[in-house]
């Protein structure tokens, strides 16, 4: 996804989309924070979709921690 | 709050919507207060290094949650304690523990409802604590 992103608007890099996605969530500071965390939501998954879900996310986290 | 629901907040998923309301409702409602442990920003972290999220991103989302009204309860000794007990007698997490533990030691203090929870780990917890899942949370609701 992140490299399509980079091939379709023209960015020289995967950093470039990055730091561009942070330029972006910089100039919505002003939004209400109920907005902000909406954008942040499409950035999050613009630049690195994926399907895991929350609760998946920290079990795996959880068990990590007990098998180290 | 129990950090999988705070991983939600930077995610597009079922409750997520609900989520944003519910912070919401912390940020502007005097009566509302959310706290969560100071463990609980670093296994947002790694959950979103899980799930691919570069560090750039994932240094924007610790920032981004730092800007709401969340307070982060620090990891005492009397909590690791009381931790260390919960451990002892249940076959639990050790994180799970951390959390359960430190709602425990504020929760009449800070006239806390419960701990706010996903699905999967509010079986876990109920046993120990009181536990809400996302559903039962009303944020539009006055509370008096």
């Amino acid at each position: 996804m992140l490299e399509r992103l980079t091939r379709e608007y023209g960015f020289i890099s995967k950093s470039e989309a990055i730091r561009s996605a942070v330029r972006l969530y910089l100039n919505l500071l002003e939004l209400g924070p109920k907005d902000r965390l909406r954008m942040l939501q499409l950035i999050n998954e613009m630049i690195a979709p994926s399907a895991k879900q929350s609760s998946a996310l920290i079990e795996e986290t959880h068990r990590e921690d007990d098998e180290l | 709050m129990e950090p999988s629901v705070l991983v939600k907040l930077f995610k597009r998923e079922h409750d997520s919507e609900k989520m944003l309301d519910i912070m919401e409702a912390i940020n502007t409602k005097p009566q509302w207060f959310g706290c969560t442990s100071a463990w609980s920003a670093l296994e947002v972290a790694r959950a979103l290094r899980k799930d691919g999220k570069p560090r750039e991103l994932i240094e924007l989302n610790l920032k981004e949650l730092r800007r709401h009204k969340i307070s982060y309860l620090d990891v005492t000794r009397a909590i690791l304690r009381r931790s260390e007990r919960i451990i002892a007698t249940r076959s639990i997490y050790t994180s799970d523990a951390l959390h359960a533990a430190t709602f425990q030691s504020v929760s009449r203090r800070k006239s806390l409802d419960g701990m706010l929870s996903d699905d999967r780990h509010y079986d876990r917890l109920k046993g120990m604590v009181k536990v809400l899942a996302i559903e039962e949370i009303s944020p539009h609701a006055e509370i008096s």
